[in-house]
């Protein structure tokens, strides 16, 4: 919240007012923990069977404290627990996870208009996990599923955006954002072969939710390693938040700094590749959120990291948690693939963005 | 005893010699201009002075140490860098962009203590930046955010402050207001300069270089006498004294190629 107090004349008037802006932050941060609670009800409760909202908090209450559940509530339960709160947990966790690596990797390459997937992990994800569809029915072989394909394509992916970016021992931030963007388009062209040449229907289905991700899929079991990997992430990416400040600004201020902007910068790529490998290979390519949620963050804190990275973490779970509600209810009792809403609502938001970034520029008379 | 010298240093930019044998020696609170053509290797030198670049040989020490030997930290906290990175692209506000100074005392998770934003706040006032403490970084004049990094390198706390081209693309005003709150600051400053007149006027020291080397140095009447000037710079230089503050003070008329 960018205020222009134009009073603060005296140091201590400029402390008075950091002493108001802590406080408003403060209250943000409440207010987005309410709204996430709320939206997460929200998501358990409404789909083809409605649940009211006290009943199902009773009933995540009930398994939290490990009470058995009455028996006429058997079918409700099914529904909450085993279908429900784990979309929702997941859907926080990778809203979460990938607006915090998206704030991550901004700072990274030195530009706000970059997302996880400018490192083309996402495309290489995609190629690797449609690659094992597109062969797999040839060779006859049920040895890794699309999930594994996935995952490897992703690490196959890194490790050439990395190799390639390095020259002399330094991985510099255009680099970086050049050769994930170009190798992001030869991937996408792959995997829209292979999408093009397979014929058979069922084949064609599973190849569409690597195309565009969603979270049909959650069930607890996939729960754990998101959160470890995630979890992993964010914290190194938070402990970091000082750092991520300067690093935003320039290796020279960064070095003048007593920082080895070149060490974190293959720390920051290694430990968010591994976090958005292990994402899309759970939940399949999900764009914008991280490109949108840190934009939203900054709009509201402004830029500094030690507040951007907490709020872009609740805008997160909040967005994703909050479209896959709408795109269960927009079409119902069918759902559209959340990686298709995330989409199109991201896609006018990003010209929006680039449009107001234009004015401002002009305004500045750059 | 000197604060800062460097013995016998020479630098490279990608394999290709920039600065070679270069020594000089700064006392505690001199204020000691760099100066040069295009491509002599002023801000290579200065990027020589911290840990930016290492150098190919010779040493810089840093009173008795010697700066690679230091930490990145403590080389931090004894020596301020304000660069040419001053569009950011991130809305950053002035009051966050000083705070940045403290990364080399904090480790993770530590937070600003009452001491550290006390001391933001009193870098910014003593610069006059408090009216804009809240004010977006990008948004402001040249003057105005080359006054921030000055912010930021105050509260960075470090004895010895490196600048490179402060006045560059600043207006007559900005460019005497930035050389006059830097000076009484009374830290021991080294500044890359492009405009000779300001070197002459502000620095008590200067060295010229040329095509990597000192070619001259010492106070600005004998570091910048007309002849050598007009070798270096290819130029016409007249030398005169100031009417008004009895300063070392230069003309230019014609390039050299235009005299012969």
């Amino acid at each position: 919240m960018h205020t222009h107090i134009t009073a603060a004349t005296t140091s201590s008037e400029v402390l008075l007012n950091d002493q108001r802006l802590r406080r408003r932050y403060r209250v943000t941060i409440l207010i987005l923990i309410g709204v996430l609670f709320a939206i997460a009800t929200l998501g358990m409760s409404i789909g083809a069977v409605s649940v009211p909202f006290w009943q199902v908090w009773d009933i995540v209450w009930h398994h939290l404290r490990n009470i058995p559940i009455a028996d006429e509530l058997r079918g409700t339960d099914l529904i909450i627990w085993e279908i429900r709160a784990p979309r929702v947990v997941l859907g926080s966790l990778v809203g979460a996870g990938l607006a915090a690596s998206g704030v991550a990797v901004q700072a990274m390459v030195r530009n706000p208009l970059a997302d996880p997937y400018t490192l083309g992990i996402q495309s290489g994800a995609a190629a690797g996990a449609v690659a094992v569809i597109f062969f797999g029915g040839a060779l006859r072989s049920g040895l890794i599923s699309p999930a594994v394909g996935g995952f490897i394509g992703a690490l196959v992916t890194l490790l050439l955006v990395f190799s390639l970016a390095r020259q002399r021992g330094r991985v510099s931030s255009m680099r970086l954002l050049l050769v994930g963007i170009s190798l992001s388009y030869a991937l996408s062209g792959f995997t829209t072969f292979m999408q093009y040449a397979t014929h058979d229907p069922a084949g064609q289905s599973a190849i569409l939710f690597w195309i565009i991700g969603g979270l049909g899929g959650a069930e607890w079991s996939k729960i754990p390693l998101m959160a470890i990997v995630l979890g992993v992430a964010v914290v190194f990416i938070w402990y970091r938040a000082r750092q991520l400040n300067v690093l935003a600004i320039g290796d020279e201020s960064a070095t003048a700094l007593g920082m080895r902007p070149d060490h974190l910068r293959v720390q920051l790529f290694v430990v968010l590749s591994l976090a958005i490998a292990v994402a899309v290979s759970i939940v399949g390519p999900i764009g914008f959120v991280g490109l949108v949620v840190p934009h939203v963050t900054r709009l509201i804190v402004g830029a500094e990291h030690r507040r951007v990275i907490p709020l872009s973490l609740l805008l997160g779970a909040i967005y994703l948690v909050g479209v896959d509600v709408l795109a269960r209810w927009l079409i119902a009792p069918s759902e559209i693939p959340v990686g298709v809403l995330t989409a199109i609502l991201g896609t006018p938001f990003f010209v929006w963005l680039i449009r107001r970034r234009d004015a401002l520029a002009i305004r500045e008379g750059q | 005893m000197p604060i800062i010298h460097t013995q016998h240093i020479s630098l490279s930019l990608s394999g290709t010699p920039v600065v070679t044998d270069v020594s000089l020696e700064v006392g505690h609170g001199e204020f000691v201009g760099i100066v040069g053509p295009n491509g002599s290797g002023k801000t290579t030198l200065l990027r020589g002075l911290h840990r930016a670049l290492k150098p190919q040989a010779g040493a810089v020490l840093v009173g008795m140490d010697d700066l690679w030997q230091l930490s990145a930290n403590e080389a931090a906290r004894r020596i301020a860098v304000v660069s040419q990175e001053n569009q950011i692209g991130f809305d950053f506000t002035t009051s966050e962009v000083a705070a940045m100074g403290r990364i080399p005392y904090k480790q993770g998770f530590a937070r600003d203590s009452d001491a550290d934003r006390q001391l933001i706040a009193q870098s910014l006032s003593e610069l006059g930046l408090a009216p804009l403490a809240h004010r977006s970084f990008d948004a402001m004049s040249g003057g105005e955010r080359q006054r921030t990094l000055i912010a930021r390198a105050l509260v960075q706390q470090a004895p010895i402050l490196l600048l490179d081209e402060p006045t560059n693309h600043l207006d007559i005003h900005y460019q005497l207001d930035v050389l006059h709150r830097v000076h009484s600051l009374k830290l021991t400053t080294i500044a890359a300069l492009h405009d000779l007149n300001l070197a002459a006027a502000w620095c008590q020291r200067i060295y010229v270089i040329d095509r990597g080397q000192v070619v001259a140095s010492g106070a600005p009447h004998e570091a910048l006498a007309a002849d050598l000037i007009s070798r270096v710079f290819r130029v016409q230089a007249t030398a005169f004294t100031h009417p008004v503050s009895g300063k070392h003070q230069l003309l230019f008329d014609r390039t050299a190629e235009e005299a012969s």
